[in-house]
């Protein structure tokens, strides 16, 4: 059937002779040597399909990392603001009509987007096997990525902690747990929210819910019923900010009304993320870091590259410059972004080491200590799935 | 050959429309289509988005003909002031809703009552409708209302003949723009509609691109739905309501 | 007076919120400069084939009678009513296939959607109003087609270019949805920078974009009202009585 349209398509139209075959060079790429793939990419353009909500994140690739890049390879780098999720579907409705070559060189990527991506083989192959800074990468963070092996397919870019943010001059006795989250909130209507569940950091927060109420088992079953979780959540409801008859749509929105004294609350993947915007004077001087007695949990984003790039050699040569120390250096400290480096410190070079180590950590950030015993795995993505479909129907209705 | 040809331009919309519509159609079963109707999600935004579209559209063509009749004879320094918006782009007029909506109550963005969506609807469309109507408004002819006047027709009836007559296709046909539009846009209620329930174009689109393969039928079963649904509209709306002003306005000279 | 006071009214209402959009920083990075040009490309492409396609198209709908034409009229004005965001969910696919994805072309093309049916309909009204007995009397004195729009139709029709230019590059800078599914985020238009930045963290970001967004089409308008004042007044010069019968 789809066939057929195509064919009529192309008589119609003649336009049969637009469509651009490709050879397959997958094999040969990722057979190659790290210094004949280098030698390929030089001088190429490197298409990087990212979020494109945080300018922090935004200026760190377009004035730091462009610019190395280009410097050190003479690679174009050229950062497109998409999301994530939008990609996986052009991949895929690429994959089924057979374009073998693509656009998007480099993406950015980890949970039920790589699961689902490399559930359909939109995925290009083993490329870390091939990056000579894998050296540097702490193993465990590379290992699974939300449960799903990452089996070579991706790269951890960064390791984060879940986080809440909260202005200690409104808050004067932060709640430490959900029942305490729970109680503050009634007592201070209008002054909590949290993003709605498709965006990455919402859906997050309802996790952590589930972490702090679910039992083990139904936590380990995305099809069980989370009752507790729809119950808690419903219950806060009439106090959220607007009465949560809506939610903020992203993280940035909750932000920005974090910023402007709307809530007390903010949260997100990455207990450095307040250290710039405090700086920058966006939020709250007195913003301090809170991790409840339920759990936080950990995240690992992971760079990867489509099955059909146009530019395997020049993505291959940006993965491996932003696996780089010093690239993890200038993204760890509070400059651009402040985000938690996926490097095993102890593999660096002393200087390197003791570069990252003294990375001052400001007031918002929380010690190494208050972590402790409260860090929890990601769980199975088919719950970020299910928390999408049902979340809708049981709480935002 | 002096008098055109409408041939490309037939063939190029019809080609991509029908196309689209072909393509959307053979991805979809006959279930999807019966799984929408049960979805009380789907029908709610659908809701919504009539909410929205009718009362944006009623005030925009209300307010719009107003100005269009106002201003018909000399506009002065209106039609200057009324092009501006027409330079700006929807999604800017989104960004001024953001900017100078968004401390207050009740027209605040993202609120459940979407009056900053139909806001944002109206500073676009209204200078829309105005400039649709006015060239209209000009050529109406104040022989037929001096002639009711004679003939001692009542006010409305002399509105009718005089004007209602040669009004209502213009109208009708700025105001089912203007209805289309603001139904299917997507990024205007993306950036100022509420969690639950979105608006239909949005929702589609979410549908269309989020999570898994699962849900993306649904996407094109809405649009083969809606499309059907607007296309039917449309022909009852030119076989009906045109051939009707036509023969009253039989006569009447271009 | 009252005209007096709706005019106020209406300019307060439609000017004060514009206020906000009154530049205080300014940057200027190579990526925009990209952005931009490509935006401007994809306008004056996209304008180009609106003008040329519905110029053909308004002239038939206007001076064509029967049954056909009047079927056409109606099936060219079908993207007007029709959810064209939702069609193109199908079309990408198409798309894909014939290698338009992610290009320029394929972009324009679907561009054309959300705008020719305009386009169409101001051409239409342009030359109704010219009206037939103009047009023939303009066939009579300049049978060459191209020599009658360059001295004839063309300078006549100069409101109705403004109007299509103008609505064209407005609609075309509005589209994100169509752009990013489409372009694949390879044409970069300034809509695929706007939106991420509205819905992001900083405000400032986000009205610079929103500056362009208003700057480009005011800018597009000028220089075409610049271009048509010299084509005028070229035209006035050349012809100078050429068509003046009395004078031979």
């Amino acid at each position: 059937m789809i066939k057929q349209m195509t064919a009529i398509a192309a008589t119609g139209l003649l336009l049969a002779g637009c469509a651009s075959p490709a050879a397959p060079v997958q094999e040969k790429v990722l057979g190659s040597s790290y210094t004949s793939i280098a030698k390929d990419a030089n001088a190429t353009t490197v298409r990087m399909y990212m979020w494109g909500g945080d300018e922090g994140i935004n200026a760190y690739i377009d004035e730091y990392v462009a610019p190395k890049l280009k410097k050190e390879h003479k690679i174009t780098l050229k950062r497109v603001p998409i999301e994530t999720a939008d990609l996986i579907q052009k991949l895929r409705a690429e994959k089924k009509a057979g374009k073998e070559k693509g656009v998007i060189d480099v993406v950015w990527i980890n949970g039920d987007n790589f699961r689902n991506a490399k559930k359909d083989g939109l995925l290009y192959g083993e490329i870390t096997k091939v990056l000579p800074n894998m050296k540097y990468v702490d193993p465990q963070a590379q290992g699974s990525d939300s449960g799903t092996p990452t089996d070579h397919l991706e790269a951890a870019w960064g390791k984060v902690q879940y986080t809440f943010h909260y202005d200690q001059a409104s808050v004067k006795n932060p709640p430490q747990d959900l029942r305490e989250l729970k109680s503050w909130v009634k007592e201070n209507p209008g002054k909590f929210t949290y993003p709605e569940v498709t965006d990455f950091t919402g859906n997050a927060f309802v996790r952590h819910v589930m972490y702090g109420l679910e039992s083990k088992e139904t936590l380990k079953d995305p099809k069980a019923d989370f009752k507790k979780t729809w119950a808690y959540l419903n219950e806060l409801k009439p106090y959220l900010w607007k009465e949560g008859k809506t939610y903020p749509k992203t993280l940035a929105q909750l932000d920005q009304l974090y910023a402007k004294g709307s809530v007390a609350f903010t949260m997100g993947f990455n207990e450095r993320r307040a250290e710039q915007e405090v700086k920058s004077g966006t939020f709250p001087k007195e913003t301090r870091p809170l991790i409840l007695k339920d759990g936080s949990i950990a995240s690992t984003h992971f760079l990867s590259i489509p099955f059909n790039a146009p530019n395997p050699n020049g993505a291959l040569v940006t993965i491996n410059t932003l696996l780089s120390p010093d690239a993890q250096l200038k993204k760890f400290d509070g400059t651009y972004w402040g985000d938690g480096t996926s490097l095993d410190l102890t593999t660096v070079s002393q200087k390197e080491q003791q570069a990252f180590e003294e990375v001052p950590a400001a007031e918002s950030t929380p010690k190494p200590a208050a972590f402790e015993g409260k860090v929890r795995a990601e769980l199975d993505p088919a719950i970020f799935d299910m928390i999408r479909k049902d979340w809708p129907e049981r709480v935002a209705r | 050959m002096w008098r055109g040809n409408a041939w490309p331009a037939t063939l190029l919309i019809v080609g991509m429309v029908g196309y689209g519509l072909f393509i959307s159609l053979s991805m979809t079963t006959w279930g999807d289509y019966k799984q929408l109707s049960a979805d009380p999600v789907f029908l709610e935004s659908v809701g919504i988005s009539l909410y929205v579209a009718v009362s944006s559209t009623v005030l925009a063509v209300l307010i719009g003909a107003g100005l269009a009749g106002f201003f018909a004879k000399q506009t002065g320094w209106a039609a200057q002031i009324l092009a501006v918006p027409l330079f700006l782009p929807h999604l800017g007029a989104a960004y001024l809703a953001i900017l100078y909506l968004s401390d207050f109550p009740v027209i605040g963005p993202h609120e459940v009552n979407q009056f900053s969506i139909i806001l944002t609807y109206l500073y676009k469309e209204i200078p829309f409708v105005f400039f649709y109507l006015l060239p209209v408004y000009r050529r109406l002819d104040h022989r037929y209302e001096e002639l009711g006047l004679m003939l001692g027709l009542s006010r409305i009836k002399r509105f009718w003949h005089g004007k209602g007559v040669f009004l209502l296709f213009p109208v009708l046909e700025a105001a089912f723009i203007v209805f289309a539009f603001t139904l299917f846009a997507y990024e205007v209620p993306a950036l100022l509609g509420v969690t639950y329930p979105k608006l239909i174009g949005v929702y589609t689109f979410d549908l269309y691109t989020q999570g898994d393969l699962s849900r993306q039928p649904e996407a094109f079963a809405i649009s083969v739905l809606l499309t059907g649904l607007l296309f039917l509209l449309l022909l009852l709306f030119t076989r009906m309501i045109r051939p009707l002003t036509e023969r009253i306005s039989k006569g009447r000279i271009e | 007076m009252r005209r007096r006071i709706i005019t106020g009214v209406t300019g307060f209402l439609i000017l004060v919120p514009l206020i906000g959009l009154i530049p205080s920083t300014w940057t200027w990075n190579p990526r925009l400069f990209e952005t931009l040009a490509t935006t401007i490309s994809m306008i004056v492409a996209l304008t180009l084939l609106n003008h040329s396609i519905g110029y053909i198209t308004g002239k038939a709908i206007a001076f064509r009678t029967g049954r056909l034409i009047r079927s056409m009229e109606l099936l060219i004005s079908l993207p007007l009513f029709l959810p064209v965001l939702l069609l193109s969910f199908g079309l990408y696919l198409t798309w894909i296939r014939l290698g338009l994805a992610d290009q320029f072309v394929g972009v324009l093309l679907v561009l054309l959607l959300p705008t020719l049916p305009y386009t169409i309909r101001i051409y239409t009204n342009a030359f109704q109003a010219l009206g037939e007995q103009m047009m023939e009397q303009m066939v009579l004195i300049e049978p060459s087609r191209i020599k009658r729009f360059v001295f004839l139709t063309g300078p006549m029709m100069r409101s109705a270019i403004q109007s299509v230019t103008l609505l064209v590059t407005v609609i075309a800078l509005s589209q994100y949805a169509l752009v990013t599914l489409i372009g694949g985020g390879v044409v970069q238009m300034i809509a695929l920078e706007a939106f991420p930045l509205y819905s992001g963290n900083s405000l400032i970001a986000a009205k610079e974009a929103t500056i362009w967004l208003l700057v480009l089409p005011f800018l597009i308008y000028f220089v075409q009202l610049m271009l048509l004042e010299a084509w005028v007044r070229l035209v006035r010069r050349l012809l100078d009585g050429r068509y003046d019968s009395a004078r031979q």
